[in-house]
């Protein structure tokens, strides 16, 4: 494994009410690498991901982004160090075209406010402009460069699911959290992901996922960890994951996603 | 880089609602122009409304207060203590901002349904403070003796030239909501609207932004405020009820809750239609109240919202474009 | 109005109207996620049907009691499917408008038909005054408390006991689940509203000869009963009835000790305060959606 740990976690522990769904997970993610994080229904993966982008707080345990302690701090503060994130059920904003939805994207990197823009400074139109570009280079990145004008919610599922993609991108996150990105996807569908993880990753940015398609994410994934019902049961390269005995048993039963 | 605002159309529509404004005070009888004064003064109060619900998603059942707030600061300022006008404007616009401030942290904290009943509790709070401190206020019978406003030698003291100081306020104002609205700004206000947890994972504000907004929205209430009380050169408690906040809503929702520029037509919409309607006692409420249930239901967007999207929807069609 | 004592009794026999009216906005919301602010409205609208049986059909007192909260319970289920219903995947913001529209226009037709002045509905069981703890409170007053006490045991036979309480609950609790095993969401929306109206309608009779109901009394009615719904979070029946007694009380106190003339806004002030010690849980239920 090359580079020091990006994002590390310790002790990572979350109950609601009653119900563990996480306990005690340790986990370190490398910078520059793609990560996975797998385990069968209910292991706790989202969890894991909510905790870490700061949906929620945990009940125990620490979560680091380089040597900066994240407890405590808003989903829009961990924008801003560098984290971003997709849904599992896409969220795109719906009533904007794509190109806006990217534009969003960028409002952590820009800074003209109600008065800039009120009276249309000069500052304020060269932003406009520089948004507009960048958020066409991350909209071509994902290949939806001629669905700039369209309205998000016409946009055929499988492209959505890019288009929030490149939405998380234009906010220039050191760490890109992506949550089941396949889920939903056909076989051609996901060979066009697996390109555009590793495009992400050669510019630099570090990749997490969640997944359920095994065989997507021993495509792509540098390092996996494996959780089942919220506990860490194995962690590795693929192959060393692929022939876990306690993974492999966790499995058992479940259905090949 | 192409901009709705610069659609042709757009153009040309604007171009001929200002030249249709600048030239009414000839055309018309004077009873139209003191309307068209009051529908002025409103629209600058629907705009803020529009912006708050329609492009944050957010309620407001008192935004009256905030219109009395600006009215009694500038009232009380100008005729009971002498200061100028135009420098009472201003001041009643910063306390009314500061008040409006304070006030949202909290309430920002409620989603949803919650927030629309503390705004509506903040506004019945405002208003009873309005008629029960008369040593400020005049009470229920109100104060008199406002100034007129005055640049130089002109003094803004007849309807005619009253209507032209509104409507530069108002479309001075409507261009600045437009091109916040066109902006990263605004974007970020439509995301929130969207879906406020995508907003948060891209790295916005919510909270921030709903404060902001609210404090604009009260800023332009303030000013329509003041504004009226120079026209009326008297103020009462009495126009500042829940029931003018309703009526801004119902202003807002048929002009579309996200159109800038629909705040003109549901503000004048509206109040011919109550014009009309007070031949037959006070059938405006039941009017209102039925408008307001008819367009959330069919037409969400709004009428001129939905005008707009459905000559763009015919226009792609022409096109040809994909889907 | 005067000793303390007679200002609590007075209190909590408001309170029970809150009471009444929170547990409206509780049943619906839990149901539905919707706040009807048209519930107000129902209570109005209950006091004045009483009064048009009562004076111009001249009916018995019982029958006018069932027949107008009947009729209640009829407008609100066309509210429901004729507003509600068509724009039940509407967001929020939208819902929230169409029941104060909802709440206006019935208003407005209730000031058109019946005219702004007070209408008098007479005492129950007469007027003298009952001695009772050393105060004087007017009987109409234990009528309230008395039919509070059997709305609230009603209630709790009804969703404990019945197959459609049950069917409430459980949408309350889990509306996709609960659509899985059968229960027909939509049809449990136009009973929470039928139900609430009822509850209102209850709620605005019984409390007529105290308050001598107009067209305009909905509003803060509708807005106190909010209140203390919303101390027990719009999903808690019993905080919702905490929460309206001791609005009631708090109030009562406000006007006889301080001031009647702020009393709405002193409760109203109060309570804010107590709603922003809320926010927090509001906060984290919506954020674990």
């Amino acid at each position: 494994m090359t580079g020091e740990a990006l994002l590390r976690v310790r002790q990572l522990s979350k109950s609601f009410g009653g119900v563990v769904a996480l306990d005690g997970v340790d986990m370190a993610v490398q910078s520059g690498s793609v990560s996975a994080v797998i385990g069968p229904n209910g292991a706790g993966k989202t969890t894991l991901f909510n905790l870490v982008a700061g949906v929620f707080a945990p009940t125990r345990g620490e979560i680091h982004l380089g040597d900066r302690l994240l407890n405590g701090l808003s989903p829009e503060g961990r924008v801003r160090l560098g984290i971003a994130r997709t849904f599992q059920d896409v969220r795109l904003f719906g009533d904007m075209t794509a190109l806006e939805n990217v534009m969003t994207g960028r409002h952590v990197q820009s800074r003209c406010g109600f008065f800039d823009a009120a009276f249309r400074l000069p500052r304020s139109r060269r932003e406009e402009e520089d948004i507009y570009l960048q958020a066409m280079r991350y909209l071509n990145l994902v290949g939806l460069g001629s669905r700039a004008q369209e309205r998000a919610s016409s946009v055929p599922f499988g492209q959505q699911k890019l288009l929030v993609i490149a939405r998380a991108m234009a906010t220039e996150p050191k760490l890109l959290m992506l949550d089941e990105p396949g889920a939903g996807l056909n076989a051609v569908e996901k060979d066009a992901l697996r390109e555009l993880i590793f495009r992400i990753r050669d510019l630099g940015t570090t990749v997490l996922l969640v997944e359920h398609d095994v065989n997507l994410v021993m495509r792509v994934a540098e390092w996996i960890v494996v959780l089942d019902h919220g506990e860490k049961i194995a962690e590795g390269t693929a192959r060393e994951v692929q022939r876990n005995p306690k993974v492999i048993e966790a499995y058992l039963g479940q259905e090949a996603a | 880089m192409r901009r709705r605002l610069l659609g042709s159309l757009k153009v040309w529509a604007l171009s001929a609602l200002v030249v249709a404004v600048a030239l009414v005070p000839f055309v018309v009888n004077p009873y139209y122009t003191s309307l068209l004064i009051v529908i002025g003064i409103h629209t600058l109060l629907t705009v803020g409304l529009c912006l708050l619900m329609g492009y944050t998603g957010q309620v407001s059942l008192g935004h009256a207060a905030f219109y009395g707030t600006g009215a009694f600061f500038s009232a009380i300022l100008s005729a009971s203590h002498g200061v100028n006008p135009w420098l009472a404007m201003f001041i009643a616009a910063v306390a009314t901002g500061g008040m409006a401030y304070l006030v949202s942290f909290p309430i920002f904290q409620l989603r949803g349904n919650y927030l629309a009943m503390a705004t509506l509790g903040f506004g019945i709070i405002l208003w009873v403070a309005f008629r029960e401190l008369d040593q400020f206020t005049g009470g229920p019978s109100g104060l008199s003796g406002v100034p007129y406003l005055s640049i130089g030698g002109l003094v803004f003291n007849t309807d005619f030239k009253y209507y032209y100081l509104v409507w530069i306020a108002v479309l001075g104002i409507l261009f600045i909501s437009q091109n916040i609205v066109n902006s990263r700004t605004g974007r970020a206000m439509r995301s929130i609207r969207s879906n406020e947890d995508a907003a948060r994972s891209v790295g916005i504000g919510v909270s921030g932004f709903k404060v902001k907004v609210f404090v604009l929205a009260a800023v332009y209430a303030s000013l329509a405020g003041s504004l009226y009380v120079h026209y009326l050169t008297f103020v009462s408690p009495q126009p500042f009820g829940f029931l003018f906040s309703v009526r801004l809503i119902v202003m807002a929702v048929v002009g579309g809750l996200a159109s800038i520029w629909g705040a003109i037509f549901g503000t004048t919409a509206v109040t011919f239609m109550s014009e009309s309607l007070h031949r037959f006692g006070e059938l405006d409420i039941i009017l209102f109240g039925f408008l307001l249930m008819v367009v959330m239901v069919f037409l969400p967007q709004g009428l001129t919202r939905g005008l707009m999207d459905l000559y763009e929807r015919v226009r792609a069609r022409a096109r040809g474009a994909g889907r | 109005m005067g000793t303390v004592v007679e200002l609590c009794l007075y209190g909590v026999s408001l309170g029970a109207i809150y009471a009444i009216i929170a547990l409206g906005f509780t049943i619906i919301h839990s149901v539905t996620r919707i706040i009807n602010f048209a519930q107000g409205e129902f209570v109005m609208l209950g006091g004045m049907l009483a009064f048009v049986l009562l004076s111009s059909a001249h009916l018995p007192l019982a029958v006018a009691f069932v027949l107008a909260v009947v009729m209640v319970a009829l407008i609100g289920l066309m509210l429901e499917r004729l507003a509600i219903r068509p724009a039940r995947n509407a967001p929020v913001v939208s819902l929230i408008i169409i029941t104060i529209g909802a709440s206006i226009f019935i208003r407005g037709i209730a000031g058109k038909v019946w005219g702004k002045d007070p209408v008098v509905i007479p005492a129950f069981t007469g007027e003298e005054p009952v001695s009772f703890l050393g105060a004087s409170l007017n009987p109409q007053s234990f009528w309230v408390l008395g039919t509070t006490l059997a709305v609230m045991v009603l209630l709790h036979l009804f969703f404990s006991y019945t197959m459609l309480g049950k069917a409430l609950r459980a949408c309350a609790s889990n509306r996709k689940a609960a659509s899985l095993v059968g229960i027909n969401v939509g049809t449990m929306s136009l009973i929470a509203f039928s139900l609430s109206a009822a509850l209102g309608a209850t709620a605005g009779i019984v409390v007529a000869p105290i308050t001598f109901p107009s067209y305009s009394v909905g509003v803060m009615l509708g807005l106190k009963g909010f209140v203390a719904a919303a101390l027990g979070g719009f999903t808690s029946l019993v905080l919702a009835v905490v929460g309206g007694l001791g609005l009631g009380v708090v109030e009562s106190l406000a006007a006889g000790l301080i001031s009647s003339a702020y009393k709405d806004a002193i409760a109203l002030a109060i309570l804010f305060v107590v709603l922003l010690v809320q926010v927090r849980r509001f906060r984290e239920v919506g954020e674990e959606e």
